[in-house]
């Protein structure tokens, strides 16, 4: 008969929560802890956009979608801030780990793939969301606007962060250097957000723009999140969310299976 | 054989004693300055490609959006009046970041004192500095030209305007960057730096829109930002466009740097932060 002191392996349900929840709290503290860092600065570039692109088009473009340019403009700079930061949150996280070495801390303890891929994800999202809660109430009282649709205002905004988690672990997962990291951000990251179409309306681009833009899937994370706030929409309505849906669970199947393959990770 | 021995005796007794260096030690300053450059090219993605990839998408979607609009601001076409603005952002930002970010690495990683025990006085060392940032300066706001020449008219109006300004405003900043990397010591300081400090000052340097569209109290506000007077004058220098005073700005840019420059030069002597 086994006495109570003989050691026997730790029995996990079909989910170890005492592990995911954890690396979700260290994933979340990672941002929380220089929130001036990753929430306040990413606020005041979306505001310098704001102020500067207005003053400089605000005169020659009186409306875009039946609203004026900076209220145009406030969901796709939203939308931008989220973007970046739910993708450089999982990005820096994986890199950073692997350069310092500590990333045997991720691989040791027993969380299964899927659950790495949780806890990472969730964590990318939470900054995403923690900029772009903190941009909208602080818009909200510097400049007026309301919620046409709440439903794609909400789903857009997790859809989007989620994506853009998922592409900061592929990333990070790729990186083994701060160098290669650095490149993805300003030849990947930055010009897709940048011609997402969150400065103009593609329905008054040039034929190639518009194209360029449609294929590309940051368009329809800003494009669904505008449609939120202002109630028009450049693209398709049923496209746009179904790609982001789509594009979501592709990425997090993908990674699921790099993580249970040990992808740059595991010799 | 003897008087040979002796001779070379004296030549090694000669050589041992402390090296003599004139006014000025060139050797130490060309290295130092060497390093500086060297390190600020070595980041390239980040320093170098990075920025000019941003100024050109910046006047992409500015274009773009304006449309088909003509949108003009002071009297240019809008990319004219843009243009000049981003290339002193890309001369400014890259001395400002690679001295102040040089400086905090140095000292986190404790290898600050290889400078500081290196025969150079601190009026060198300060000029080594400049002298990095500026040419890094140079470099960058080259490839960001290089990258807008598609898009805008650049021109050269008034050669020796266009030269000083942009000396006078990249040397300003360099000196800012020092100020900074000497007293920031955390990563976090620095990021805090660039978002608080370097980015709002230059964006909202009438480098987007002119002066003219902003309501009395944004003019006045502007008028205390220095890095407006040296884009203002690049502006001039290529386009032959002012906005401002430009002997006002060419004074003002000369005082703070004098300033500055006097500053760090004590800082670096009595070791502010640098020494323990």
């Amino acid at each position: 008969m086994p006495s109570a002191l003989s050691p026997s392996p730790r029995r996990l349900g079909s989910i170890n929560s005492l592990g995911l929840w954890p690396l979700y709290l260290k994933e979340v503290r990672r941002f929380s802890k220089v929130a001036t860092q990753t929430i306040v600065s990413p606020l005041v570039t979306t505001l310098l956009y704001l102020v500067i692109f207005s003053l400089a088009l605000g005169r020659s473009l009186p409306q875009l979608g039946g609203v004026s340019y900076a209220q145009f403009l406030m969901p796709g700079l939203i939308m931008m801030s989220m973007a970046q930061n739910a993708f450089a949150n999982t990005s820096s996280s994986l890199v950073i780990s692997k350069v310092q070495g500590n990333i045997v801390d991720l691989l040791m303890p027993p969380l299964s793939a899927a659950e790495l891929t949780l806890g990472l994800a969730a964590g990318g999202l939470s900054r995403g969301l923690a900029v772009g809660f903190t941009s909208a109430v602080i818009l909200r009282i510097l400049m007026p606007f309301s919620v046409h649709d709440w439903l794609f205002v909400l789903f857009s905004a997790v859809a989007a962060s989620l994506m853009l988690a998922f592409i900061g672990i592929l990333a990070g997962l790729w990186a083994e250097k701060f160098d290669q990291m650095a490149a993805v951000t300003n030849f990947v990251i930055t010009p897709l957000s940048f011609l997402s179409g969150a400065f103009y309306s593609t329905d008054r681009l040039p034929e190639f723009w518009r194209h360029v833009a449609h294929v590309n899937p940051f368009f329809y994370m800003i494009d669904g999140f505008r449609y939120g706030f202002i109630g028009h929409a450049d693209g398709s309505l049923l496209a746009g969310p179904s790609v982001l849906a789509a594009a979501d669970l592709l990425l997090g199947l993908l990674i699921w299976r790099l993580f249970a393959k040990g992808y740059k990770l595991r010799p | 054989m003897a008087p040979v021995r002796q001779g070379l005796q004296a030549q090694a007794l000669k050589s041992l004693g402390p090296r003599r260096f004139g006014r000025v030690n060139a050797i130490g300053l060309a290295t130092l300055y060497r390093r500086e450059l060297w390190r600020l090219q070595k980041d390239y993605i980040d320093g170098l490609l990075g920025p000019a990839l941003v100024n050109l998408l910046l006047m992409l979607i500015l274009k773009l959006a304006a449309g088909g609009q003509n949108a003009r601001a002071g009297g240019l076409p809008l990319a004219d009046f843009v243009a000049p603005g981003l290339i002193m952002f890309a001369a400014g930002e890259r001395a400002f970041s690679g001295a102040c970010s040089f400086l905090i690495f140095d000292k986190l990683e404790g290898i600050l004192a290889g400078g500081l025990t290196a025969p150079l006085p601190a009026s060198e060392r300060v000029s080594a500095f400049a002298a990095a940032g500026v040419t890094a300066g140079l470099i960058s706001a080259a490839a960001t030209a290089a990258v807008l020449w598609p898009f805008a008219h650049l021109g050269i109006a008034h050669p020796t305007a266009l030269t000083y300004f942009f000396l006078a405003g990249t040397l300003m900043l360099t000196f800012l960057g020092i100020l900074g990397g000497l007293w920031a010591e955390r990563w976090e300081q620095y990021a805090a730096l660039l978002a608080y400090f370097l980015i709002p000052f230059s964006y909202l340097s009438a480098m987007f829109f002119s002066t003219e569209t902003l309501p009395p109290f944004g003019r006045w506000l502007i008028a205390f930002n220095p890095i407006y007077y040296a884009i203002d004058g690049l502006r001039f220098g290529l386009t032959g466009l002012a906005e401002t005073n430009l002997r006002l700005g060419a004074l003002l840019i000369l005082a703070s740097v004098l300033l500055l420059g006097n500053l760090i030069h004590r800082l670096f002597r009595c070791g502010w932060r640098s020494k323990s």
